[in-house]
């Protein structure tokens, strides 16, 4: 009986011990973050918490149209005034880019960097990702006794994202602009008076349609006391992600691409029909 | 209760079926490319996690890589790429064979291999048959391999770079240095 029952084991053995080894398979990373939660590193006007991989130089062309509201004489913006700012940014490592860029109004130079702290984790053990980012800017508009520290503007913002499904994204970011030199202005009904440092909330949101088609939207509230005349920056858009570019087209009610001057300067009311056509190019090199 | 001669018995013809794993030789940070041709541009993603080994005792070959670590230098088509392969249901790319020719450590220099087993990617499994080298280099092995798959084998949808679709064939390229394990 025994011996039978050794036959039987052995014979298992025999069968089973040539069966092809398969290397146990384990995934290199056990807790992959979640992909790019926005589909670019901006929303419309302000960061989002989108990093730029290593050695991956971003180039942007952000244009915005005046408003809209110019009616079919001004071609609904088209022929008024636009701002444009053409930037680049460049990854250094995974986590951090800096950036450098030119707007028109203001005729301003920025330069800008982010840092992403904290990932999110497909398995939610970090569940959103968080970011910082700080931008310096300098005008070069032509104005007399007027030194390089007067020219100055900052912002710096904290960026809290989250991607809640395949489809949704959404953003808060707790942003301080702050300008050297602010100018009184008198108008009609009076001097306005402007805030040298404006703090303000920016919440920013993204609805994946298609693999390649997502809606945006941007709302930049001030919370401190603001300057007056100004409003709060809003704004909505498409991203249009065709593999090498992200299209982003947008209606806002901001001319600007720089959050101190977003958060500082802007006198458009999106609900009074303030809105411009506008438009951002994105294409990322590999380096 | 077993007698002594038994287990001996036992024991010896364990020893005669189990894969020598003096023979196995191994790795977890070889090389894989993917290249991949659209009109006027090439692009290759690439992988150091390659893991796998080859026991030359019973000439059984197993290799897989993590999708997911696959980098083309561009953050954004490293995303669609992951995309395109649906690694969150198919992480890995497989191949399970045997060698069909003899490998020879004692010789100097590349010595030609080739392998038939099964090929696994977006969840398809297809036989091939592949041609590569191996080369004694001190106490490790070095492998190397290429190959082309097409991806309507194993549906997988070319992505698009603007208007122009990936193309169909990509050319796979590995090359893994394996030591004794």
């Amino acid at each position: 009986m025994a011996v039978s029952r050794i036959a039987c084991f052995i014979l298992v053995a025999l069968i089973a011990v040539p069966a092809l080894a398969q290397v146990q398979r384990v995934r290199a990373d056990q807790n992959p973050v979640v992909d790019d939660i926005f589909s670019a590193p901006s929303i419309i006007t302000t960061q989002s918490v989108t990093s730029l991989p290593a050695s991956n130089l971003n180039v942007t062309i952000h244009h915005a149209f005046a408003p809209l509201n110019a009616g079919t004489e001004g071609l609904f913006g088209l022929d008024g005034p636009a701002n444009i700012r053409i930037g680049l940014d460049y990854g250094l490592t995974d986590w951090l880019s800096v950036g450098v860029g030119r707007s028109r109004f203001d005729r301003l130079y920025d330069v800008r960097t982010k840092a992403t702290l904290l990932w999110q984790r497909q398995n939610n053990s970090i569940p959103v990702q968080l970011a910082i980012t700080g931008s310096a800017a300098a005008t070069t508009v032509q104005l007399t006794d007027m030194e390089i520290v007067d020219r100055m503007s900052y912002s710096a913002a904290l960026l809290i994202a989250r991607k809640f499904s395949d489809r949704i994204s959404a953003q808060i970011a707790p942003m301080v602009g702050h300008a050297n030199t602010v100018f009184e202005q008198r108008t009609q009904s009076g001097i306005l008076t402007p805030e040298n440092t404006v703090l303000a909330v920016g919440l920013g949101a993204e609805i994946q349609l298609t693999q390649w088609a997502s809606l945006l939207a941007e709302y930049v509230p001030i919370v401190s006391d603001r300057s007056d005349g100004t409003s709060n920056a809003m704004s909505v858009g498409v991203a249009l992600d065709t593999g090498g570019h992200v299209f982003q087209l947008f209606l806002s009610a901001s001319p600007y691409a720089v959050e101190q001057q977003t958060l500082g300067k802007n006198t458009e009311d999106f609900f009074d029909g303030d809105m411009r056509l506008g438009f951002t190019v994105n294409r990322v090199f590999g380096f | 209760m077993l007698s002594r001669s038994t287990l001996i018995l036992f024991a010896a013809l364990t020893v005669a079926v189990t894969p020598g794993s003096t023979q196995t030789y191994a790795t977890s940070g070889g090389t894989v490319q993917f290249t991949s041709r659209v009109p006027l541009h090439t692009f290759t993603g690439t992988s150091r996690n390659l893991t796998g080994e080859i026991n030359l005792g019973t000439n059984e070959v197993d290799f897989f890589v993590d999708l997911e670590t696959l980098r083309t230098g561009i953050g954004r088509r490293d995303r669609d790429m992951r995309e395109t392969l649906e690694t969150d249901e198919h992480p890995f790319a497989e191949f399970t064979g045997r060698l069909l020719t003899s490998f020879d450590p004692s010789l100097r220099g590349r010595q030609q291999a080739r392998v038939q087993g099964t090929f696994s990617i977006h969840g398809v499994n297809r036989l091939l048959t592949v041609t590569g080298t191996l080369e004694q280099t001190g106490s490790q092995i070095r492998l190397v391999a290429d190959w082309e798959i097409r991806l309507d084998h194993y549906n997988i949808e070319p992505p698009r770079l603007l208007m122009v679709r990936v193309d169909q064939v990509q050319a796979v390229h590995i090359d893994a240095l394996l030591s004794r394990r």
